[in-house]
């Protein structure tokens, strides 16, 4: 299809609307309502253009200009709003670069959306990085002719604990009301009153926990502010860093906003195969622990008490702790969440001194990677055609697999690309779509999926593939026609089915999966647990696993808090001073996963980046240069001694090349799992304590806390 | 105690006017919210969430329907809400001039209820009766048209002895029994409807 | 494909376009005002539901024929032809079909409607029924505006009246067709006139427009097929299948036929609503009909609040009423609710009455009309009212109404503009009294006292 943009000639595929033609000719156009993953409104008015079409006549053939013989353009008598019109062939789009009409249209239209908008940039969040800013700067008349007083309304009104509205910025675009209804299906936020009374309001006592921050990143104004980054920073004081986010298996591209040192907000980050555009509340909200209360020295058992220390003095205890021991005795525990290059560090030195006591936390005991339909992407849960979910809580285990059940349901389309990006306007989405809740069968404990499927079976515990394999009521087998009957479908299978899943239920998935052409998307139990899999990092003949550690002779255990010691020498490797850290002989200070380099696999096999935020932490140290430490203390020679030589070992024993990864990762099919029996329950939990914005740090000391700020969370850094 | 829990045939009734679906249970919003406010005079929060409840969706967007609309109460209004027509026919006929009387002689302003509880007013657009303006409704009950000073005296007067008045409906029609057109001038004049006589029958089933 | 039917009235030699020629008889409100009127034995009495009959033997293809050959124009304002419209509906496409009423009169100076709803409701039933039948719908609302109370009432019982004699539900009067009737009722929204609003607001949502593609036709209420008409077209339906296609065409001009409902408002000797053919002139619908002006008269407003205002002059009143010699006359003939302003009115003041309405009325969806009308304009008039105009101001408004017209997402902002743009055009003088004087032409008075 050949369209016209300010007299340049381009050739777009069917359906693009006006508005990405004028975007793929390298123009551009104002717009506030229109957002990549949303419905098109037409709202605000601002991505007027003037189209004009060619006309047949009867006999099919165009219609000619008598001045140039070429097929005569047909003008619309008015501009147009761009974002809800379709380019169409031989279309001819005039934006303000070449209409004076179009950028008459666009000031005057700037100068309505900034009739009732305050000029408080200078104290606002947004400032700096406001969408309505920007436009007025570059579209605007520079100056209002408005005579009036503004309209005054709540400047502190909050929705929830975590979001705050300023109902005088809001410029009533629609997107947090439409994302609500939109993405993740919750008619918890709408419009009140009308005309030019009308302001955005929840009737729910506040937004739901869940995904309710997506809407401060939508928010072109700001109207909806991130409360827990309140007043903590200007946009452009703040670093960026863009990272992936590793509180669960779906590893959301995120950047982390730090100033001076602390992580003050996190914001989501467009990957349009793994999150699309949003983020949950945990990954955006909880990242008090980064900057609270850090560990920033290591820290020695002496006469009794842990006193402060330097790194020098650890290894000494250290060395000296292991006179007692056998560098064989030493077990090596880390958190599935590290990275692979930690992992392979792990591996190659726990390798090195010969200790079988090794293992990752948390994992289950089986391994669903060599299922045969191939492994299930989160663009394939996205436009499948039937999902079933077999005990999984995606709230705890993995919400943006949720938000892309719920994208399936209301019909699965992904938005198409151009190449300055995703499409600005997707015609084929419309407002309050219409979902199919028969394509959804759930299949376990009462969660917040639970309402929006069309088949639900109550069930527990991992008999519920068996059942599902014989049905033996009419829920189950309304869920096994649907695996059966339809063409693409999705086996998702969480914690609860997981736990404790052994050789027969992978034979038993196996042979379902066959018997259905279903793909299967096991989530793992840890945000790295794909990756680490991989490597050698389960216990060994003889080994303990990481349950046992309070058996281990000795250990050093990175970021997991098991609460008990071992029995020899302890180390702990961590950001904060959790309670076993407070029982170990010697703690490490170790780097949050915001501050470190490397790779993390995905629920998917995808391998994704980490960057490493400018975070204030000391003497706190990653995995890798932690084990090198650890290793000068055992005598040992490290046998990887930075990410470099980590990634070229992982090039070497996965055959995979790290550290230049495209942005939205990519998927890698690792050819082998280790497994080994785990001897407990994993009981996935998003929003661990730590994890809580605490009071004190909000709200400077002389001020009243807000009424609707939780009480502080008790207990510490654990 | 909830309202709709003794009245299932009304529900049901109202219900079975929109297809059985969810989007077909989300249009008897309305219907419902006409319910209690006729019934209560007004809608409160909790009715929201029953309302929110039955047609399967949030006290939010009950709340934002609501909102839109302008004849829906979220306070009390008195015995006799006084609607006055304040757009431009009612104005011209002197409404702005009937809505201060009423404001000031009845002592309430727009969302209070009078001492007695007996009024409360309301500006409220165009009700198509602009051939007899200026005119004002009064609570569901019907419309007073012709409002003129003495006739709003006798009608407050009446409503200040709890002796509500019957409305109006004059209808502005100037056709005759006989169906003919009547001139100003008193002359009927024209044909009317039976002299158009009957049309021949026409071939059953035929597809044209 | 015709229906091979006579028109018993022998056609005309010329079309009828006076209310006093002798061959014009009202039809839509022959009956509104008569004792009974509204019930079902009246209605029959008087030959109702014939005309259903006859479409039902006619078959619906041809009904649509029948409509389309009589020239009917939506009634509601926009004037689009109505068989056109009745035809865009798909055929057997195994959807349910709505047909939805548009009953929601609440144009400034538009009351028409109201009278045939609580005195004819069964024209209306029956010629919703023939329009469901033409159109393959079996089920049809009533979308009333709320505060028309006293006319819902008339309507449920007319459609139970007509639910228990088997003209409603299934298989009406043994045709073997199925039709249901609803009655919805609004609750105060000018702009649930909108059709897509209505719907909108029928779905139990806020009544915003929606987007246009797709049209109510292709994908309406619940995503169906949809159409929607105004009240007066389907019992102008109602009266095309009973006195033929030809009949109704043998009114009007050539581009507009049939009879209309004109209603008078304003200081007239009778205000009131007149049947009248198309093309009759703002003269005699004035001064034949409404008895003529009780004072000076400076400017008509000719068909709702939404059209450009008119200079009151014989130009004006020798404009024959049909839609396009009133879109020539630089107007629109609207919903035919004419209103005449007395010369002592001002006309900034009335104005400013009008711009209040849409800005209480925006939906509030799009930025001009929610900031423009709601927030700008109307301030922008009281400033100018209450004696605070500045030079500049008119223009202002000019400026403003540029930047407004023609951009917002659907019609209510250019409504706003009808008065707003001509009141500025034909009384220039008077706004810029107000700018540059601070002082009205024509000062406030009483308008209120006993007659």
């Amino acid at each position: 299809m050949k369209v016209h943009v300010d007299g340049v000639e381009l050739e777009l595929p069917a359906g693009t609307s006006a508005i990405d033609a004028v975007f793929e000719a390298g123009g551009d156009v104002p717009y506030f309502c229109a957002h990549k993953y949303l419905s098109p409104v037409g709202a605000c008015r601002m991505c007027l253009v003037e189209t004009g079409s060619p006309r047949k006549e009867k006999d099919g053939s165009f219609v000619l200009d008598d001045a140039t013989g070429q097929p005569k353009i047909f003008w619309f008598p008015k501009p147009m709003a761009s974002c809800t019109m379709q380019a169409t062939e031989g279309m001819h789009i005039k934006s303000a670069r070449s209409s004076e009409v179009v950028a008459k249209a666009q000031a005057g239209m700037m100068e309505f959306t900034l009739l009732n908008h305050p000029l408080d940039c200078p104290t606002c969040d947004k400032g700096g990085a406001c969408e309505l800013q920007d436009r007025a700067f570059e579209y605007g008349y520079g100056a209002s002719r408005f005579g009036f007083d503004r309209r005054h309304a709540d400047k502190h009104y909050p929705l929830s604990d975590f979001i705050i509205l300023d109902q005088e910025r809001c410029i009533h675009c629609k997107r947090c009301v439409r994302y609500f209804e939109e993405v993740p299906g919750q008619e918890v936020l709408d419009f009140i009153e009308r005309g030019g009374h009308t302001f955005i309001d929840t009737e729910e006592g506040g937004l739901p926990t869940g995904f309710q921050g997506n809407i401060a990143d939508i928010c072109p104004v700001g109207a909806l502010l991130d409360n827990v980054a309140r007043f903590r920073g200007r946009n452009w004081e703040y670093d960026h860093t863009p990272t992936t986010c590793t509180l669960c298996s779906v590893g959301c591209s995120i950047t982390v906003d730090a100033r001076n040192g602390r992580l003050e907000r996190i914001v989501a980050r467009e990957n349009r195969e793994v999150n699309e555009a949003w983020i949950c509340d945990a990954g955006r909200f909880g990242h008090a622990f980064a900057s609270e209360r850090r560990l920033t020295v290591p820290l020695v058992r002496v006469d009794g008490e842990l006193q402060e220390a330097s790194w020098d003095v650890a290894i000494a205890a250290i060395r000296a702790g292991m006179t007692r021991h056998n560098a064989t005795d030493l077990a090596l525990y880390l958190n599935a969440d590290s990275t692979l290059e930690e992992g392979v560090a792990l591996e190659a030195l726990a390798d090195a001194v010969g200790s079988p006591h090794v293992d990752h936390w948390p994992r289950y005991e089986v391994s669903l990677d060599a299922m045969p339909n191939g492994a299930a992407t989160l663009s394939d849960v996205a436009t499948a055609d039937a999902v079933v979910v077999i005990g999984a809580d995606l709230g705890e285990e993995a919400p943006i697999l949720e938000l892309r059940i719920l994208e399936m349901l209301r019909g699965g389309l992904l938005p198409p690309e151009y190449a300055h990006g995703t499409a600005i306007a997707d015609l084929r989405l419309v407002e309050r779509p219409a979902r199919k809740p028969e394509k959804l069968a759930v299949i376990g404990k009462e969660t917040r999926l639970w309402q929006h499927a069309g088949i639900r079976a109550s069930s527990n515990g991992h008999n519920a593939l068996e059942r599902l394999s014989r049905p033996d009521t009419a829920e189950l087998q309304a869920a096994l026609k649907l695996l059966t009957d339809s063409e693409k479908v999705i086996i998702i299978l969480g914690a609860d089915v997981l736990n404790g899943a052994s050789g027969s239920f992978a034979a038993q998935l196996s042979e379902l999966a066959t018997r259905t052409g279903a793909k299967v998307l096991a989530i793992p139990a840890g945000a790295n647990s794909k990756g680490l899999a991989a490597l050698n990092l389960v216990p060994r003949e003889g080994g303990l696993p990481f349950a046992r550690v309070a058996d281990a002779p000795a250990a050093f255990i990175s970021r997991l808090d098991p609460g008990v010691r071992a029995r020899g020498l302890t180390i702990v490797h961590d950001s904060h001073l959790t309670a076993t850290a407070r029982l170990a002989d010697v703690v490490l200070p170790a780097v949050t996963n915001y501050e470190k380099r490397g790779t993390t696999v995905n629920l998917e096999g995808r391998l994704l980046e980490l960057e490493q935020a400018a975070l204030s932490a000391g003497e706190a140290a990653d995995l890798i240069r932690t084990l090198t430490a650890v290793s000068e203390a055992l005598g040992v020679r490290a046998p990887v001694r930075g990410l470099k030589s980590a990634q070229a070992l992982a090039e070497q024993k996965l055959g995979l090349r790290l550290g230049e990864l495209p942005e939205r990762g990519v998927i890698h099919a690792f050819r082998s799992s280790h497994v080994a029996p785990t001897e407990q329950t994993h009981v996935p939990h998003l929003w661990t304590e730590r994890m809580q914005p605490s009071i004190q740090t909000l709200i400077p000391a002389n001020l009243q806390p807000l009424p609707m700020l939780g009480a502080a969370p008790v207990g510490g850094d654990d | 105690m909830t309202y709709f829990a003794d009245k299932q045939s009304l529900v049901a009734d109202i219900f079975s006017r929109y297809p059985d679906s969810p989007q077909g249970r989300r249009s008897a919003l309305m219907p419902l919210l006409r319910e209690v406010q006729d019934a209560e005079g007004f809608v409160n929060g909790t009715r929201l969430d029953e309302i929110a409840a039955l047609c399967g969706t949030t006290a939010t967007e009950v709340r934002s329907v609501m909102s839109f609309y302008s004849t829906y109460h979220t306070l009390p209004t008195g015995k006799y809400h006084l609607q006055v027509c304040s757009t431009v026919m009612c104005s011209l006929a002197g409404s702005d001039e009937l809505w201060d009387h009423l404001v000031e002689t009845l002592d309430v302003q727009p969302g209070e209820v009078s001492p007695d509880g007996r009024f409360s007013v309301q500006k409220v657009e165009c009700l198509g009766s602009c051939g007899t303006a200026p005119m004002m409704q009064i609570n569901d009950d019907g419309y007073y048209e012709n409002v003129t000073p003495s006739k709003c005296a006798r009608i407050l007067e009446s409503l200040h002895a709890d002796l509500q008045p019957l409305p109006d409906n004059p209808v502005p029609v100037t056709v005759n029994a006989e169906g003919r057109q009547v001139l100003a001038s008193g002359e009927a004049i024209g044909a009317s409807i039976t002299g158009l006589g009957q049309l021949p029958p026409i071939t059953p089933g035929g597809e044209a | 494909m015709t229906a091979a039917f006579p028109a018993t009235a022998p056609t005309p030699p010329k079309p009828i376009t006076s209310g006093k020629d002798p061959r014009f008889a009202p039809t839509l409100y022959a009956h509104v005002g008569q004792p009974e009127s509204w019930t079902l034995g009246y209605y029959r009495r008087h030959g109702g539901y014939e005309a259903l009959e006859r479409a039902f033997g006619m078959g619906a293809d041809a009904v649509i024929d029948e409509v389309k050959q009589s020239g009917l124009r939506g009634r509601g304002g926009a004037g689009f032809a109505t068989g056109l419209k009745w035809s865009f509906m798909p055929l057997n496409d195994g959807k349910p079909h709505y047909i939805i009423c548009n009953a929601d009169e609440s144009e400034p100076g538009s009351f028409k409607d109201r009278y045939l709803l609580s005195e004819d409701p069964h024209q209306l039933i029956e010629g919703m029924l023939i329009a469901g039948y033409a159109m393959r719908a079996s089920v049809g609302y009533i979308y009333i505006r709320g505060e028309y109370v006293h006319a819902a009432e008339r309507l449920q019982v007319a459609i139970d009246e007509a639910r228990a004699a088997g003209l409603l539900g299934k298989n009406v009067l043994n045709s073997g067709i199925d039709f249901q009737l609803h009655l919805h009722r609004g609750a105060g929204a000018y702009i649930c006139g909108e059709e897509t609003a209505l719907m909108n607001s029928l779905e139990g949502l806020r009544a915003n427009p929606r987007l246009k593609p797709p049209f109510p036709a292709a994908a309406g209420l619940y995503g169906l097929p949809t159409t929607i008409n105004n009240v007066e077209t389907f019992c102008a339906a109602t009266q095309i299948l009973k006195f033929g296609a030809e009949w109704h065409a043998g009114m009007g001009t050539e581009k507009s036929k049939g009879m209309k409902l004109f209603q008078v408002s304003g200081p007239v000797a009778r205000p009131g609503v007149y049947e009248l053919p198309l093309g009759t002139t703002f003269r005699e619908l004035i001064y034949d009909w409404a008895g003529g002006p009780l004072e000076e008269m400076k400017a008509i407003i000719p068909g709702g609040s939404s059209c450009p205002l008119m200079r009151w002059d014989d130009k004006t009143l020798d404009t024959p009423m049909d839609y396009e010699s009133i879109a020539a006359g630089g107007s629109m003939l609207g919903t035919g609710g004419v209103t005449v302003i007395p010369r002592a009115d001002c006309i900034v003041n009335a104005t400013w009455n009008m711009v209040r309405f849409y800005g209480h009325e925006s939906c509030g969806k799009c930025t001009p009309c929610r900031e423009g009308i709601s927030s700008w304009m109307t301030r922008m008039y009281e400033k100018l009212v209450r004696g605070h105009g500045q030079p500049g101001d008119v223009q202002l408004i000019l400026d403003m109404s540029e930047n407004i017209g023609g951009r917002s997402f659907c019609a209510l902002a250019d409504a706003c503009l009808g008065p707003v743009l001509s009141s500025i055009e034909l009384f220039r003088e008077e706004y810029d009294s107000l700018a540059q004087l601070q002082t009205p032409t024509y000062p406030p008075r009483n308008r209120w006292k006993d007659v």
